[in-house]
């Protein structure tokens, strides 16, 4: 699993989704949470963030830059392209997906979801990434 | 004495008349209220599915997004009904609601009978509160067992009284009374209208197939797809529970279970699923499904399934036209636009094969011949009357019916035999046919008079 310590980037347009996601995070173990209300104040944070941000966990649909087009900025750059990246999604729609895993996600998760279910896709995402 | 079980139903963010039909329709449940999205934030976390047995949400929260609302709740409690209730429907898109976590989203005054029908249904009868239906019991003899109970209603007292109890045989006295007496309805609890759609399903095959004579037969077929007309068109009964509405989703069951034979594959409700994403196609195409079907079965067609398969798919390849072409009336479309349109039939035939559907060639030539005229100006071939099929005048009578006969915009409800009078001087179909389908929508007595003359 991630060390408990990595820094988070939780990003969610919906303050209360934000909550949520950041408090499952917290009770997952994680003590490093930062948070950002869309794509480009995410990309704004990755890229002041210090330390930097060990694991992005963002939502799909918000407004301006949603979490495919965050995705895809994140892959396009060196420094972070190496970042774990969950989608979370309100339904898991195939041709999207597609899209997502194309463009270089790790994980999605499907709304909703309970910590239990968030701390196994975030060890899955683990598996998936930790030899990057 | 034991306290009768109540719901706890909580109401966040409900316009008052909203509020008031809520409280109306669930009288005796315990509610909380929240109105503001700092208190809506303050409270979610303690929530859970054991919380309350309903969230009833509202748009009365300016600063705080439906969609949030309805994520969170789903978060938090995703066993628990989630309804969005608002009289300001256009700012909002049902499918989207759902798609974020609401059970429904309803529009409030339109949808006043069904918030309350699903009110009972689904949120008082969780607390052992039961909820019933009106219902045609079609021919319905001394001697025959039913598998579930039915009621009388007193609305005096506002009570439900058991007229037969399930798989017990009718009493030939209690139907003679029930025969009697003219406002006499039957109503079944909500949780056996399964059983009453098989049952109905089970009535007119049975019809089909008895040892009557081949009159006779097609007599009592009639008189039951009558009975079932002037239930949907019945517009005494209206007042607020729009039970025409009510009663072709009841018919729509009905022969879903007939044309698929009470087989464990539903392939009428599969085929409604495969074919769209609801609205108002998916209505229109459920309902000239049910329409034409019944008119099949009325006059006695070899296979009702086959007209209802025709419904299904006649209109599907309207999809591909721009909304604002769909809207418009042939005369008012560009001639591009004409030409979009006249294809539309094949282009339902073409979706049809894409979605990989093999259907019998009587339903393909059915969707292909639905807009061709008795009269031979129809589209898109103009073929003469003896080349088009019968099943295809059908199915375009069901199509122009179903469009005559509902509620649209700017646009005046007209009865059974006043859409039947109007597409009679299209001259669109056989008058022979119209003839047959004008005696299924008598009324009982006119009918009877009409066989006397």
């Amino acid at each position: 699993m991630f060390d408990p310590t990595t820094r988070v980037l939780v990003v969610d347009d919906m303050m209360t989704m934000r909550k949520i996601v950041a408090k499952a995070c917290k009770d997952i173990g994680f003590t490093d949470i930062v948070e950002a209300a869309d794509g480009q104040k995410a990309w704004e944070a990755l890229q002041a963030s210090a330390p930097q941000v060990g694991l992005v966990i963002s939502d799909w649909n918000m407004p301006n830059c949603t979490g495919l087009d965050l995705l895809k900025r994140v892959r396009a750059d060196s420094r972070f392209n190496k970042v774990p990246f969950v989608l979370l999604t309100a339904e898991s729609e195939g041709h999207q997906v597609a899209e997502a895993v194309k463009s270089g996600v790790d994980n999605y998760i499907v709304k909703p979801f309970t910590p239990d279910l968030l701390q196994k896709k975030l060890e899955e995402t683990h598996k998936r990434t930790a030899n990057r | 004495m034991a306290e009768s079980p109540s719901a706890r139903i909580m109401l966040v963010a409900l316009e008052p008349e909203v509020a008031a039909l809520v409280e109306a329709t669930c009288e005796g449940c315990h509610f909380d209220r929240i109105d503001s999205s700092a208190d809506f934030v303050g409270q979610y976390e303690k929530w859970t599915d054991d919380s309350y047995h309903a969230f009833i949400c509202g748009s009365k929260i300016a600063d705080f997004s439906a969609n949030e609302m309805a994520q969170v709740l789903l978060n938090q409690c995703p066993g628990t009904l989630k309804y969005f209730i608002t009289s300001d429907a256009s700012k909002y898109e049902p499918r989207l609601l759902v798609k974020n976590g609401f059970t429904s989203a309803y529009a409030y005054p339109m949808d006043a009978p069904l918030i309350k029908q699903s009110l009972r249904e689904n949120i008082l009868s969780r607390v052992g509160q039961r909820s019933f239906r009106t219902v045609r019991v079609l021919d319905l003899s001394a001697g025959d067992e039913l598998d579930f109970e039915t009621y009388i209603y007193l609305p005096l007292n506002n009570k439900y009284i058991r007229y037969t109890a399930a798989n017990t045989a009718v009493d030939a006295k209690k139907l003679e009374k029930l025969q009697d007496h003219e406002m006499a309805r039957l109503w079944v609890d909500h949780r056996d209208m399964n059983k009453f759609y098989q049952y109905s399903a089970m009535k007119l095959r049975a019809l089909g197939e008895s040892g009557l004579s081949s009159t006779e037969r097609q007599e009592k077929l009639k008189d039951n797809v009558r009975m079932l007309f002037s239930d949907i068109f019945d517009q005494s009964v209206k007042a607020d529970f729009d039970q025409g509405k009510e009663m072709i989703k009841q018919c729509e069951s009905i022969i879903s279970n007939y044309v698929t034979k009470g087989a464990s594959s539903n392939w009428f409700q599969k085929l409604m699923n495969a074919i769209g994403e609801g609205g108002d196609t998916y209505n229109h195409a459920s309902n000239v499904a049910t329409f034409a079907a019944l008119f099949g079965i009325g006059i006695g067609h070899p296979a009702p399934e086959d007209l209802a398969m025709a419904g299904l798919f006649h209109d599907l390849g309207m999809n591909q036209l721009p909304l604002e072409v769909q809207e418009k009336t042939l005369e008012q479309m560009t001639p591009e636009e004409q030409a979009l349109y006249i294809a539309h039939p094949e282009k339902s035939l073409n979706m049809v094969k894409m979605k990989r559907i093999v259907i019998p060639e009587r339903v393909e030539k059915a969707i292909m011949q639905h807009h061709e005229m008795w009269s031979g100006k129809g589209f898109p071939k103009q073929l003469p009357s003896v080349r088009i099929s019968q099943d295809a005048q059908i199915l375009s009578f069901a199509d122009q019916f179903d469009y005559l006969t509902r509620e649209r915009e700017g646009a005046v409800r007209v009865t059974p035999l006043e859409a039947l009078e109007k597409i009679r001087k299209t001259g669109s179909i056989n008058p022979d046919l119209l003839s047959q389908i004008r005696r299924l929508l008598l009324k009982d007595k006119e009918a009877a008079a009409a066989k006397t003359v």
